[in-house]
């Protein structure tokens, strides 16, 4: 992170229209290696770790097609004792993954809750889930095939992936979709915002711009409405 | 126990509500517990539960200047004569008090404590008779909140509990509920011990139905110490020779670990709302930081002496760190607390918390093991609940965690806050740390510092000591301090370490032994000679090689203060300096009281 992070900020000095933040949640039982992918996304290491305590908070930055994407990546406890304060933590996220152990079935069942309550509690399109199958490196002592975890996956209409926290394997692959599921979101939006901004319902009385221009990274809207010119700044930067 | 009905007392105004959804959406709001509300209140019942070691025994010493040379040593002289008798029989009459807990009035009565061998033998014996029952209670975990967490850390866990070397054990810990449901053990896995805390929690209730209290029994082997903190039951098993009082106090630090990770609050509700309640489900995962204390409180005299040890530091760098800490807040914000190789550094109080009260040592331990026994904060920030029970033991703060040297990982930084939101806020009084830090270049100047050699007193002799100052500058409640040297050779091994702590247990126990108090023991033990000597204004423990007279170590220990009264300003955080985040305190913590009524039930009933 520490590496990572004077670049993102080098970056979003010279682009500071390109750095999207993407707030991304891990979530599911104690022990599924939530913390292991996390090391994985922000350090590309493994390492043995210790329960967490309460929530880390670990950050990535990824170049994605041109855009640069800061992924701040919130690596919930999943010990019981934490689960009252997990909304705090996924309250807002762009993605959520949702982490099982494909040894345990348990933990897949605890999936399914997770799902579920997620899908309680988030507003339809902000948030993108993520079925997660991990410890891949593990398929000796599989309790849940990959079929079961699409079958969910598809049930649920959530996007599904097995990943091996150990050997790294999908993990990039995992975190080039969330990067990417968050562009198109975020693209769509701006797509959005732009055609707010050349047609603002706005307080000169909803008349069409005639003409825009663009000067430093901003939109000035020239609009024209009844025979005199007034100007109208676009509050978005693009 | 006595003094424990105030929790009782509390619990009775909570509202139980009943939310069989097993994540509620209101949850988030409920963990949002204050801890500024009813200090002043709170303050009287955890004094009175508080570590019983801190007691001071001071009648009648009226001069003990330090430099006072002549007078302490005609005091010192008169104290030894009498002393020395005592102590030759010392090795016998630790085990030989079943007195002690009976001078309380409410101990054991006597057919009891003779057949106090025979209970630990069948403690020990128990096993895995009838565990069937034990563990039935939990195969159902589906039924009660989706699935079982299946704690999957485990280090001691695995031991078989009927083997010799399980026995063989120091120390052994239980925590178990009243219903006589395991909760921890220290070794072994707790549901192999079910039928061995079922006989720990019969011992317990059978005095209970005779209106008595079980403090203890003695063997010639064990002391099993038992501490009901209201549904739990907490259990030692010690052949260390430590002193009841020194064990409980230890039993207390597990429950305060607990209650730290849970709140005194939620368990008394948890219990009240279900008496079997398996209370593992919410300590999976914890079982690590249990095991960290327990490692910490044999290891470091932290723990004996109630009070903390900070890192050495030139007093100008020290401030310099302060004040960075000082300049880097947000609201909310209530303590800000710098830690270098698992020592304190500096620790910067909101003004108006520290009016009312103080950080006490026992939380600060609590925080520093939290910190040490996860490896997991090396990873990124953290931000956690987390509760300081001697504090207040019924609410959150909301600690955030991260270490400014990575990937050495040596410096840490905790600031704590009472706003769960303000995470984000927080990390950003951390970038400004880390950004002044950098142009001060503290880092390395830290990285420099380190404990001191004994040496440095330039007292030929003295091997070792622990000093721990009372004297508190005007105005300033301070955090207890000690201070204490490098353990260097002769006991520089594990062993050696472990065997030195055991001689300074004991001259603490005789110093602080309920029956008969001592305010000076010169101890000439196998291998070295100690002297302990507490007064109105310190306790102290040095360590001597065996050759010393007694006139030498008197010399010494004169010496020693006035070296430790020359670097006192490097020895320790002489001043903790203050910050302000709320503006207007009055109106703080009327908010914060009102957020305390919501936050009562703060979630765990959703679990149930």
């Amino acid at each position: 992170m520490e590496e990572s992070l004077p670049r993102a900020s080098g970056e979003a000095r010279r682009r500071p229209d390109r750095t999207l933040r993407v707030k991304m949640v891990l979530l599911g039982s104690s022990g599924v290696g939530k913390s292991s992918l996390a090391l994985r996304f922000s350090k590309d290491r493994f390492q043995n770790p210790s329960p967490t305590v309460g929530c880390a908070y670990l950050t990535r930055v990824m170049h994605l097609g041109g855009a640069t994407l800061r992924l701040e990546i919130w690596d919930t406890a999943g010990q019981e004792k934490y689960h009252s304060v997990t909304p705090l933590y996924y309250r807002g996220a762009h993605a959520a993954l949702v982490v099982y152990d494909i040894c345990k079935k348990e933990t897949f069942v605890r999936a399914q809750l997770w799902i579920r309550e997620l899908q309680r509690q988030y507003v339809p399109g902000s948030t993108v889930l993520f079925l997660v199958g991990n410890k891949g490196d593990l398929d000796q002592d599989r309790q849940v095939s990959a079929q079961e975890g699409q079958n969910l996956a598809e049930d649920k209409g959530v996007s599904f992936t097995e990943t091996s926290a150990l050997s790294g394997h999908q993990v990039n692959e995992l975190l080039g979709a969330v990067g990417r599921s968050e562009t198109n979101k975020q693209t769509n939006k701006q797509a959005d915002d732009k055609i707010d901004l050349l047609y603002p319902g706005n307080p000169l009385g909803g008349s069409r711009p005639s003409q825009f221009q663009v000067f430093a990274d901003r939109v000035l809207v020239l609009v024209q409405p009844a025979g005199f010119w007034s100007v109208w700044t676009g509050s978005r930067r693009f | 126990m006595e003094g424990d009905n105030h929790q009782d007392g509390e619990a009775e105004g909570v509202q139980i509500s009943d939310h069989s959804s097993e994540s509620d959406p209101a949850a988030d709001t409920l963990l949002g517990n204050h801890l500024l509300p009813d200090l002043a209140a709170k303050s009287d019942s955890s004094t009175a539960n508080r570590n019983q070691t801190t007691k001071l025994h001071l009648s009648d010493v009226t001069t003990e200047e330090p430099g006072q040379n002549e007078e302490l040593c005609s005091q010192l002289e008169a104290k030894l004569e009498t002393d020395e008798a005592k102590v030759s029989g010392s090795r016998n009459d630790v085990s030989a008090h079943p007195a002690d807990g009976g001078a309380e009035g409410n101990a054991v009565d006597n057919d009891q404590s003779d057949s106090g061998e025979f209970v630990v033998t069948m403690l020990a014996k128990a096993k895995l008779e009838e565990q069937g029952i034990g563990v039935k209670g939990r195969s159902s975990p589906l039924s009660e909140a989706g699935v079982e967490e299946s704690p999957s850390f485990k280090s001691h866990r695995d031991e078989d509990v009927t083997a010799d070397s399980w026995r063989q054990h120091r120390k052994h810990i239980f925590v178990l509920s009243e219903a006589g449901k395991p909760i921890y053990s220290r070794y072994g896995s707790e549901e192999a011990l079910s039928s061995t805390m079922g006989v720990m929690m019969a011992l317990v209730s059978f005095v209970q139905s005779g209106d008595n209290v079980i403090h203890s029994v003695y063997s010639e082997e064990h002391t099993v110490v038992f501490l009901q903190k209201g549904p739990l039951v907490l259990v030692c098993v010690s052949s260390s020779r430590q002193s009841e009082q020194q064990l409980r106090g230890e039993l207390l630090y597990v429950y305060y670990q607990i209650i730290s990770m849970l709140t005194q609050a939620s368990i008394s509700r948890i219990f009240e709302h279900k008496k079997n309640y398996d209370l593992r489900r919410l300590l999976a995962g914890s079982e690590k930081i249990l095991d960290g204390l327990l490692n910490l409180v044999d290891s470091d005299p932290s723990f004996l002496l109630a009070a903390v040890h900070c890192l050495p530091l030139a007093s100008s760098l020290r401030d310099s760190l302060s004040q960075i800490l000082q300049k880097a807040i947000t609201p909310n914000l209530v303590f800000s607390i710098l830690i270098a190789k698992n020592q304190l550094l500096t620790i910067v109080q909101e003004k108006t918390v520290i009016e009312d009260s103080r950080l006490e040592p026992a939380d600060v331990h609590l925080l520093l093991n939290l910190i040490g026994a996860s490896s997991a904060f090396q990873a990124g920030e953290i931000w956690t609940p987390i509760c300081l029970p001697l504090f207040n033991p019924d609410c959150y703060f909301y600690a955030y965690i991260s270490y400014l040297d990575p990937p050495e990982c040596t410096v840490c930084l905790l600031l704590l806050s009472t706003d769960k939101e303000a995470f984000y806020a927080v990390a950003e009084c951390k970038r400004k740390i880390e950004e002044a830090m950098a142009a001060q270049n503290s880092l390395s100047l830290i990285a420099k510092a380190q404990l001191y050699s004994v040496s440095q007193v330039g007292v030929s002799d003295l091997r070792h000591f622990m000093y721990k100052p009372f004297d508190v500058p005007d105005n300033y409640r301070q955090l207890t301090q000690f201070t204490s040297p490098e353990m260097e050779a002769p006991y520089s091994s594990e062993e050696e370490k472990m065997r030195l702590l055991d001689l300074y247990r004991y001259m603490h126990s005789r110093i602080h032994s309920t029956s008969r108090p001592l305010k000076l023991i010169y101890h000439v033990a196998e291998r070295e000679t100690l002297l302990a000597w507490v007064t109105s204004k310190f306790e102290l423990y040095t360590c001597f090689s065996p050759l010393v007279t007694k006139t030498c170590a008197i010399t010494a220990i004169t010496k020693l203060l006035r070296w430790i009264k020359k670097e006192e300003d490097r020895l320790f955080i002489r001043y903790p300096p203050k910050y302000s985040t709320t503006p207007n305190p009055s109106k703080s913590s009327k908010s914060s009281k009102s957020e305390q009524q919501d936050s009562t039930d703060n979630g765990y009933l959703s679990l149930l």
